[in-house]
């Protein structure tokens, strides 16, 4: 318990430090690989601005997000300019916090499942050990301290899957349709979450039905909020605003991600096609991850949140954050993963590297566009390294599991 | 099937290794990948339709080939002549034919002009009414009688006012024409005889007509006759409904001398009712600038003289190099319109005077030049005696002299051609003599000249322009071509249409509005962003774009569903065989 308090403060200490040195948040709240148009917390001051004028903020082509961060915000800022820091750290603890209860959560079940031989009396990854890796992942810290409105849909994703491991359906569903509401590609982590309450609900219901039932919540809680987004604004504008912009990526910023760079060279021609296709194949994983790993969702949630941070069309450190904190929860397959040192390198490399290479496009000029696409590249290829890892780790250690006499020998597919 | 021991390879029913993959759930996974790819395949197929709106080729054809609308460039004469009821008995002797005279004076206009063009792609229908005119002769001033006379005349309608000279024949050629500002001249003769009638005023017209038509003619027949047509074509500035004019100060060396002018009253005073009058064709946007440290591009050479003062020169072959585009900041980023530029330069005092020679080696006495469709130079000299603190600064009464060439400058770059030089062929026979123009620097018959040649020059090139844009079109199958593209072109064509059967209808203005908006339009229309070639490409260059994804990804994906063919069939067979 002391243990607990300790990381939670301290977590929370770090956080409102760093937000009182502006040199470190001001520099972080403008950089690309930081924040990205649609989570900006500077574009959002200016979305507030233009709503409490009573000036249609989504007019403008700046401001890209969602009405209800507008109407929390516009909450907010009636209290003194403080509170803001203290929501941040208080909301990033609090995914912390959570994290600590799936990890509880997610061992009580496992303990029925069969392990390996190795494993046998060793206790698991302590679920404070999670929250602290979560916590104190420079990753996180910075996402948080630029005040990227990521936070807000990472924190909806962690309580979705939260309140799928309790069995309560509705919590679920009405969390993972407000991540997807705040941006648009959670969605794809709809399923695994029904497997989840599928899985290990107390009341068993058989899956078609969880589906249906499931699948009403999902689509009704959405549909609020879209609803009440309406009313908030007044009109429709905010659909193409922030989902629009999403999907259709008007706004070509630079940024951490793959398509903004394929979409500059892009002929114009093509620029349809290869948008449904970039937006296709972000989605295209969900099924068949669901189908592999019925039994293991929280897997499939981890490898979807990887996917997203990835494939997404403007990813931050914000969702790297948010998949590298659940992957803990699976400590278990640490042990078979075998590109740890090369990976630790590639994420090092990129983050040395990108400051650096963005400096000399940006203000030396010394360097140019593929510079710094050349270091998304490689942050991605370790993104993608790392899934392809766990991946293998988690049919591996399953496959041992099952077959005890085929532990430390190599398996080939005929 | 272990074979040493130290590895383990999956049996084709793995489930009895693994619990969690099944035959069914493996062909699940691939199906889901299809499933999505099936998905993308009628998006394929949308995002990557290439939009054509329908252009009216064939009415464009019809247009190249000028079959859609004749181009007609009527005039129409209003003879009026004079039938004095108390001077001179002998007219009333032989009462005049009218019509014989009207048919007279018809055929011998068709045979001074028509025999010089053959081509038949303008027609220039002549219309001429004869009308009584009474007047008594106690008539001095005839001219201002005549305006009297008249309905109000519009482009290509003309009044001829015929009468014997009352006083004394003071000339010894037989008649004398006056022209009138307002599309109007009065010929006296000294006989009053038909013959004398029909010839002087058969000659005035096809003098009036004559090179306005070759003009119209050369614009609207093939190119070969536009190209070696005559030089006012080449200094003509190409048509555009608004011009950007800019006048310059420029100082070459500004240590010894500061200059300032007062431009914009003297560009109120000589130059706005000149710009006001030619604004039915185009308008103009008026700005100045002064530039200090001009320096010259060409070296000007020196001429030494005993007696006279020497000076400094620039002979015709170096008048080219004389804008320094380099460093004098002429280009406007203002507007897009085409920009004409007027200089007044002073040479600095090294270099002073500066004079201009012309090709015989004589000094240009207005020491001024043009460059053809760009603009206009005079070049000023430091006057001797300057005052104490070396600044010139011209008023508006000091620039006059300056602004009276660029105005005639200006007339050439827009294309209006001297009346008196039109006329010069009737001085043989003829004495003329011209009303003084009002202040506008151009009277209405030269304007009128400049409109029939505009309307002529937008109608061709909208043609051409349309065509240029169906060709584009035709030749690229990939193109896209926008719904708002196609709207333009029928704008265009429809201009055209108007423009057309206003010609025929001898409404001249509306034939220039409608001429205008269909040059407008198709320009519009062929330089939009969308409609550039380099865009499109053939479609095997297609593959280049799509290969480098969509193979590497394919690859894996049809071989597991090969596979999983081959996997079925086995499980068949053996199926079979355990039956048997």
């Amino acid at each position: 318990m002391e243990k607990s308090l300790f990381i939670l403060l301290l977590a929370f200490i770090l956080r409102l430090w760093l937000f009182n040195l502006p040199a470190i948040a001001n520099t972080l709240a403008t950089r690309v690989e930081v924040v990205t148009p649609i989570t900006s917390f500077k574009r959002l001051t200016e979305g507030l601005y233009l709503y409490q004028h009573s000036v249609p903020p989504y007019d403008g082509g700046i401001f890209h997000q969602p009405p209800f961060l507008l109407v929390l915000f516009n909450a907010i800022s009636t209290l003194p300019s403080s509170v803001i820091p203290i929501v941040y750290a208080a909301v990033d603890t609090y995914i912390g916090y959570l994290l600590t209860i799936i990890t509880y959560d997610k061992q009580r079940i496992y303990e029925k499942f069969p392990t390996l031989q190795v494993e046998k009396g060793k206790k698991d990854i302590d679920p404070w050990t999670v929250a602290a890796l979560y916590l104190f992942n420079p990753l996180t810290i910075a996402s948080c301290v630029s005040k990227s409105t990521i936070l807000f849909t990472n924190l909806s994703i962690v309580l979705s899957l939260a309140y799928a491991l309790k069995g309560k359906t509705i919590h679920s569903m009405l969390w993972i349709a407000l991540a997807s509401y705040l941006s648009c590609y959670p969605a794809m982590l709809m399923p695994p979450m029904v497997l989840i309450t599928y899985n290990w609900a107390p009341h068993q219901l058989s899956l078609g039905k969880q589906v249906q039932v499931s699948a009403m919540y999902f689509v009704s809680s959405l549909a609020m909020l879209l609803i009440a987004s309406y009313i908030l604004t007044g009109s429709w504008d905010y659909l193409y605003s922030t989902y629009g912009t999403i999907l259709c990526l008007t706004d070509l910023t630079p940024n951490i991600g793959m398509f903004w760079y394929f979409f500059i060279e892009m002929f114009d021609q093509f620029r349809n096609f290869f948008l449904v296709v970039f937006q296709l194949h972000a989605f295209i994983f969900a099924a068949p991850l669901c189908i592999r790993f019925r039994e293991h969702p929280i897997f499939v949630v981890i490898v979807l949140s990887g996917i997203m941070s990835i494939f997404k069309s403007y990813p931050s450190i914000g969702d790297a954050a948010l998949y590298l904190g659940l992957l803990p929860v699976h400590g278990e397959i640490f042990k078979y993963t075998r590109y740890g040192f090369l990976i630790a390198n590639l994420f090092l490399y990129s983050a040395t590297l990108a400051p650096i290479f963005w400096h000399l496009w940006i203000y030396a000029g010394s360097g140019n566009a593929n510079f710094f696409y050349a270091i998304t590249l490689v942050y991605n290829l370790g993104q993608v390294l790392l899934l392809i890892d766990v991946v293998y780790a988690m049919l591996r250690r399953s496959f041992d599991i099952a077959n005890p006499q085929a532990l430390g020998k190599e398996v080939i597919q005929r | 099937m272990a074979t040493d021991g130290s590895i383990i390879e999956k049996e084709s029913d793995v489930s009895c290794l693994n619990p969690y993959m099944t035959e069914t759930r493996k062909r699940l996974v691939i199906a889901s990948f299809w499933v999505v790819v099936l998905l993308g395949l009628p998006l394929w197929w949308k995002t990557t339709a290439v939009y054509r709106a329908q252009l009216p080729f064939a009415q464009i054809d019809s247009w190249v080939d000028r079959k859609a609308c004749q181009l007609t460039f009527p005039s129409t004469f209003v003879v009026h002549l004079a039938s004095i009821a108390d001077a001179d008995p002998k007219a009333h002797n032989h009462p005049l034919d009218y019509p014989t005279i009207e048919n007279a004076i018809a055929a011998s206009v068709d045979q001074q002009i028509y025999q010089a063009n053959t081509q038949q792609c303008v027609e220039f229908p002549l219309n001429i009414e004869i009308k009584e005119w009474r007047i008594t002769s106690d008539i001095i001033d005839l001219l201002k009688h005549t305006s009297e006379q008249r309905e109000k005349s519009t482009i290509g309608r003309y009044d001829i006012f015929l009468a014997p000279q009352l006083p004394a024949p003071t000339s010894t050629k037989r008649a004398h024409v006056k022209l009138g500002n307002d599309r109007s001249m009065i010929i006296t003769l000294r006989e009053w005889t038909t013959s004398d009638i029909e010839e002087s005023t058969a000659a005035a017209i096809a003098t009036l007509l004559q090179e306005e038509r070759e003009r119209v003619q050369s614009i609207a027949c093939d190119n070969e006759l536009r190209e070696r047509s005559n030089l006012d074509g080449l200094r003509t500035m190409k048509f555009s409904p608004m011009y950007q004019m800019t006048f310059s100060l420029m100082n070459e060396d500004p240590s010894g001398l500061q200059v300032d002018w007062d431009i914009e009253d003297a560009v109120n005073t000589y130059l706005r009712p000149f710009m006001s009058e030619v604004s039915v064709i185009s308008n103009f946007s008026v700005d100045s600038q002064i530039q200090h440290f001009a320096q010259l591009a060409v070296t000007p050479q020196y001429m030494e003289r005993q007696k006279l003062p020497s000076y400094y020169y620039l002979t015709p072959e170096t008048l080219p190099h004389f804008i320094n585009s380099a460093e004098w900041n002429l280009a406007s980023a203002i507007s897009t319109y085409p920009t004409i530029n007027f200089i007044l330069y002073i040479p600095a005092q090294n270099k002073s005077p500066l004079r201009i020679h012309n090709s015989k080696g004589q000094p240009v006495r207005s020491n001024a030049f043009l460059i053809p469709r760009w603009g206009g130079i005079v070049i000023k000299n430091q006057p001797k005696a300057l005052t104490a603190s070396g600044a010139l600064a011209f008023g508006k009464e000091d620039l006059k002299p300056f602004m009276e060439i660029f105005v005639a400058q200006l007339r050439t770059l827009i294309g209006i051609h001297d009346l008196k030089k039109i006329m010069s062929p009737l001085e043989t026979s003829h004495e003329i003599s011209y009303e003084s123009a009002p202040q506008t620097a151009v009277t209405v018959t030269e304007l009128d000249a400049v409109i029939k040649q505009r309307i002529a020059e937008n109608i061709v090139n909208s043609i051409a322009t349309l065509k240029s844009l169906a060709q584009l079109v035709m030749d690229i199958p990939n193109m896209v071509v926008l719904d708002h593209i196609r709207t333009e072109v029928e704008i265009s064509l429809d201009s055209l249409e108007q423009a057309c059967q206003a010609l025929q209808q001898q409404d001249y203005m509306k034939a220039l509005t409608h001429s205008i908006s269909a040059i407008e339009r198709s320009e519009k229309a062929f330089f939009d962003p969308t409609m550039v070639s380099m865009l499109y490409f053939p479609d095997e260059h297609k593959y280049a774009i799509y290969m480098p994804l969509f193979v590497p990804v394919s690859v894996p994906m049809i071989m597991a569903v090969v596979k999983e063919f081959k996997e079925a069939r086995r499980r068949r067979k053996e199926a079979k065989s355990k039956t048997d």
